[in-house]
């Protein structure tokens, strides 16, 4: 909520000029990043593993592909692989040996070896809340004039919020299976201050046409997962507005000196089709 | 430090006690000193016997008070382009002598060439002290033709912004929320209108106007690094006069006349921007426009009683739709009585109201809306005993009492239907200060003005008291408890001395000049933007958040040149050391937030620097060259290893010209011109690409590690005078044209860092992108009609 209106404020007020400018940046050493996620579904997990590069290099973060990668619930380790299929487009991403799921109530803690450093993190698994149920209601505005033509559908969503504790989600809408969001710099998360019980017809992303199908996936996240992804928005929404707060670099809960964030989640998804 | 204490103490009441002996047999000459057109107070005007070579200068109210041995003397009353009165007083009984002096030249078209020049800058004890009359901000070319006291403000050594467009302003490497900004006594919690582009004073009812840079007397705390004085006009108890003006964004409208000749007048100014039409186009439905009214009643009971009256009440409005926007605003209220106990006791009793507010409402409709709004409101009461002691002492006793009240947030959002309130608790605060100060002339060569100040704040019930463990330095702090307090109770008490001293000495024509201030400041301003806004926040110092500290050390030469004075000189150096200054922990979040005083950490601050100024006050060619070379760090745990780092306002080079030459009798060019420094800001070094975005990362995880490019910009304008030579017209009228920035030099308001395209697909590449946003980006023409009648 927050963001939205600060993104609203940042809009020029008078005739201003937005340009690029090459700024002379210190060049550096570059830094483990890890990505995982541990979730509650049976699968092959994933981690992902990269170095960062300077701000204005050539060329894609770079993949590592010489880690030694594992999870353990504090019982049972499961131990990951480079890229088994192999996929020149799943270099750097590392797969459970076997499949699991993760339960709620464990923490889990990742394990990554890259050229004899040693990084390591932890992160709870939360429940999370059922999806009741989607609808699709025809949007007025898009209707009328639509940005797409046939694209006026818009996706709600029901839900009941424990208001008990103190909940995280991260939510993932996804249309024909394709990840859909308003602005490319999107993530949609939320803590449960401004979510009633009754979650009743949420708007999501994008518009859809007759026969599209649409999809929801709910993710529970930690705390520590809540602020990464808050750190990460900040990032991504920078406008230089009077409301922005200088960058900061998003907090991680990788120890060892690697950033990124290693994720524990449980996920409920829900489909629905848009149809007459 | 208890014993040090003792001793300034114990030799201020030696000094007292001394000069009180020696007030033995003398007579008093006091009274009030007006300007004859519109009987106005002349602060500052000067009363100077011949035969002594002594004299004195008239208080804020203009009341002046001077105790001699009995004769007969020549006075001089004499102020910068009047007149000077000559008046032969024998002296044998106390007498009441009030003056009006009258203008050098009524008329508004002639050159004024001042018969004789004063040399207050050199003689007074005060250093480090600005002084703009109204007369020089008008001949200033101003953005949008439009006249400012706080944009002029900025034109003078020592003084800066962070950037175009922001909020507020910076004086010797201080913070915006250091500098105390008084109307007419009443604390303005928000200077801006329109995102800072103007100030709230209308330069229609702003009669004086002082800033005080260093050597802050002791009547004047609760700020670490300025203290902004601003008076409104009495009103003319003369006659009625309109003036007002019409220009780009604003019009203005004033009025003011006697109600009771020479016995009460008033004062009434409006102003109404109308950019929210101009903008029309680029904005649709969004609205954003301003207006104010300030105004002031008052009236004279008899000769020792006087009692004024005034408010100030502005607003800013920025909306997007007919229900969504955003709002904020100062109100202000003062009453004050002056009563003369006799003729070398002089007081004022003031009683102030302060309030400044924003809100927001986004939503659109009563199912899905959220509200939020933010306050802080002020009560004050100031007494003031203002004694002339005798010719070589005047001494200022007072006291001060602040009651707050802070609402920080009080927001609820309703979700289909359904409302969450998440609104925080007010906070409760006492700031009150006893003060004793005193000017003493030791002889020709030396003045010393020397005072101390006792401030003490409670921040008290009702409201939650939070106990936070520290976690590693620079990190959010953890909550550990919360424990309620119900009644007004004292949460945390604290107390310090403050004690201030100026020293004058004088060297043949100039003068050196020393002053040591020490301030507390309990009250913070919470800013964790760019650039100052009107939501940052205002808060009190709690069991968590400790009062700043500071302590500055000034010293100076001053010297005029040429016949009349017509140079002034000066330079300054300056060193401030301050303690606990606010910082913010990584990833503050000072939005309604409750644990607030968990992300507030603090830091050592130091600032130090020179300041030049060359002023040419005389001849058809004026104006000033004032050039600052500063430096402003901060030292905080946690932060940037813990070593000294720049403030965000660090400005090395400051250099500011201005300029008139007047052209012919009705043409007058000006023009100034500003080079800043470009601030620091905190940039990132790399990117990294994960979850499908790429982000922008600061390897060496520095706070303010790179400058902005420079702000500079040259500004002209014209004033022409309609009508022809030697007719005098009805009203006095005057036209300015203007062209701000006029090379249209893209002068930054920030540089922000985004990811350049959409979501990354596996494998492409994706940059991050510096930006760099500049409010003006163009050169800005206008046009403005003043006028007087």
């Amino acid at each position: 909520m927050k963001r939205y209106i600060i993104a609203i404020l940042a809009m020029a007020v008078l005739a201003s000029c937005e340009e690029t400018v090459q700024l002379d940046l210190k060049e550096t050493e570059p830094v483990v990043i890890i990505d995982g996620l541990v979730s509650d579904q049976f699968k092959n997990q994933y981690v992902k593993v990269s170095r960062s590069v300077d701000f204005y290099a050539e060329g894609t973060s770079k993949a590592i592909t010489n880690a030694t990668v594992s999870v353990t619930d504090g019982t049972t380790t499961y131990n990951y692989i480079h890229n088994p299929t192999p996929d020149p487009e799943n270099d750097g991403l590392y797969f459970s040996e076997v499949r699991f799921a993760g339960e709620v109530g464990k923490t889990y803690e990742l394990t990554v070896q890259v050229d004899g450093a040693t990084y390591t993190a932890e992160d709870s698994l939360y429940p999370v809340t059922a999806i009741d149920s989607l609808t699709f209601i025809i949007n007025d505005d898009e209707f009328e004039e639509p940005e797409r033509e046939g694209y006026y559908y818009e996706m709600l969503f029901y839900a009941h919020e424990p208001q008990e504790t103190e909940d995280f989600y991260l939510f993932k809408f996804y249309r024909n299976d394709t990840l859909v969001l308003d602005s490319p710099t999107d993530i949609y998360f939320s803590n449960d201050d401004l979510l009633a019980e009754e979650i009743n017809g949420i708007p999501t992303a994008s518009f859809y046409k007759m026969g599209d199908t649409g999809t929801v996936e709910m993710y529970s996240i930690s705390n520590a997962g809540f602020i990464y992804y808050n750190d990460l928005i900040n990032l991504l929404q920078s406008d230089g507005g009077m409301f922005g707060s200088p960058p900061v670099n998003p907090r991680t809960n990788v120890k060892g000196g690697a950033l990124g964030f290693f994720q524990a989640s449980s996920v409920v998804s829900e489909t629905i089709k848009v149809e007459e | 430090m208890n014993s040090g204490r003792q001793l300034i103490l114990f030799s201020l009441l030696s000094i007292f006690s001394v000069t009180i002996l020696s007030a033995q047999e003398k007579i008093t000459l006091s009274g009030y000193i007006k300007n004859e057109a519109d009987g106005e107070a002349m602060i500052g005007a000067t009363v100077f016997v011949e035969e002594l070579s002594t004299g004195t200068s008239a208080n804020i109210y203009g009341f002046y008070s001077i105790t001699l041995p009995p004769g007969t003397y020549t006075i001089q009353y004499r102020y910068v382009s009047f007149s000077t009165q000559v008046k032969t007083v024998e002296l044998t009984e106390g007498q009441r002598l009030d003056i009006e002096l009258v203008t050098e030249s009524k008329q508004l078209d002639e050159i004024v060439v001042t018969s004789e020049a004063l040399d207050a800058n050199v003689s007074d004890v005060e250093m480090s002290v600005e002084k703009l009359d109204i007369k020089t901000i008008e001949k200033i070319p101003a953005f949008l033709g439009e006249v400012d006291v706080l944009k002029s403000i900025q034109l003078l050594p020592g003084v800066s912004s962070v950037g175009e467009g922001s909020s507020g302003f910076n004086v010797r490497g201080g913070s915006v929320g250091q500098n105390l900004v008084l109307l007419d006594d009443a604390p303005v919690y928000n200077s801006s209108h329109l995102f800072g582009f103007f100030s709230v004073f209308n330069p229609d009812a702003v009669k004086d106007i002082k800033l005080i840079k260093g050597g802050i007397p002791a009547n004047y705390g609760g700020r670490l690094s300025s203290i902004l004085d601003v008076r409104m006009k009495e009103g003319n108890s003369k006659e009625r006069s309109i003036s007002g003006g019409i220009g780009t964004v604003f019009s203005r409208l004033a009025v003011q006349g006697p109600l009771k000749k020479d016995k009460s007048s008033f004062f009434v100014a409006v102003r109404r921007s109308y950019i929210d039409i101009l903008a029309k186009p680029f904005t649709n439905d969004a609205t954003l426009f301003f207006y104010d009214l300030t105004t002031k009643v008052n009236y004279d009971f008899n000769d020792n009683n006087k009692l004024y009256l005034s408010g100030y009440f502005g607003r800013d409005v920025f909306r997007f739709d007919e229900r969504q926007g955003f709002d904020w605003g100062n109100v202000t209220g003062t009453l004050r009585w002056n009563h003369l106990f006799n003729d070398r006791l002089f007081s004022n009793f003031a009683f102030i109201v302060s309030s400044f507010d924003y809100g927001f409402s986004f939503g659109e409709n009563d199912l899905d809306k959220f509200d939020w709004n933010s306050r802080i409101v002020t009560y004050t009461f100031k007494p003031y005993f203002n004694y002339f002691l005798n010719t070589n002492n005047e001494l200022l006793i007072g006291g001060e009492a602040t009651y707050y009240k802070f609402r920080p947030a009080e927001a609820v959002g309703v979700s289909d239907g359904q409302v969450s309130d998440i609104s925080l608790d007010n906070k409760f605060a006492l700031e009150s200060a006893v003060y004793v100060d005193n000017t003493q002339k030791l002889s020709d060569k030396i003045t010393l003005r020397y005072g101390l100040r006792f401030s003490t704040f409670q921040y008290m019930g009702p409201g939650n008291v939070y106990e936070f463990q520290p976690t590693s330095p620079g990190e959010r702090k953890e909550l550990i408890a919360a424990n309620q307090v119900n009644g007004r109770e004292s949460i945390k008490t604290y107390y310090n001395l403050e004690p201030r001293a100026s020293l004058r000495y004088k060297i043949g024509n100039g003068s050196v000049k020393a002053s040591y201030t020490r301030t507390a400041q309990y009250i913070h301003l919470v800013s964790n933007t760019a650039a100052p806004t009107p939501i940052d926040l205002w808060t009190p110092s709690t069991n968590n958040v400790e009062p700043q500290l500071g302590d500055q050390y000034a010293l100076g030469y001053f010297r005029n040149f040429g016949g009349g004075n017509s140079f002034e000189t000066s330079i300054e150096g300056y060193y401030r050391d301050n303690k606990k200054q606010v910082e913010y922990v990584r990833g503050a979040d000072i939005f309604i937030n409750e644990y607030l005083e968990g992300d507030l950490i603090n830091g050592d601050g130091r600032a130090y620097g020179v300041e030049f100024s060359i002023k040419k006050n005389v001849g058809n060619l004026n104006g000033w060259i004032s050039y600052t070379l500063g430096r402003s760090e901060l030292k905080t745990d946690g932060i940037n290893n813990n070593e000294w780092y720049p403030t965000r306002y660090d400005q090395t080079h400051n250099l500011k010209l201005f300029g008139e030459y007047q052209i012919t009798k009705r043409t007058s060019l000006s023009a100034n011109f500003t080079y800043i420094t470009g601030a620091p800001i905190t940039a990132p070094t790399s990117r990294f690409t994960i979850q499908g975005v790429t982000i922008p990362y600061d390897y060496f995880n520095q706070r303010n590690n790179l400058r902005i490019p420079a702000t500079h910009r040259l500004d002209i304008g014209l004033k022409w005078l309609p009508g022809k030579p030697g007719k005098e017209r009805r009203v006095n009228d005057y036209f300015v044209f203007s062209v701000y920035n006029i090379y249209g030099n893209k002068n930054p308001f920030s540089i922000f860092f985004s990811q350049d395209q959409g979501r990354v697909i596996m494998g492409d590449q994706v940059n991050t992108l510096a930006n760099q946003f500049s409010i003006i980006g163009a050169p800005v023409p206008a046009i403005s009609y003043n006028f007087v009648f």
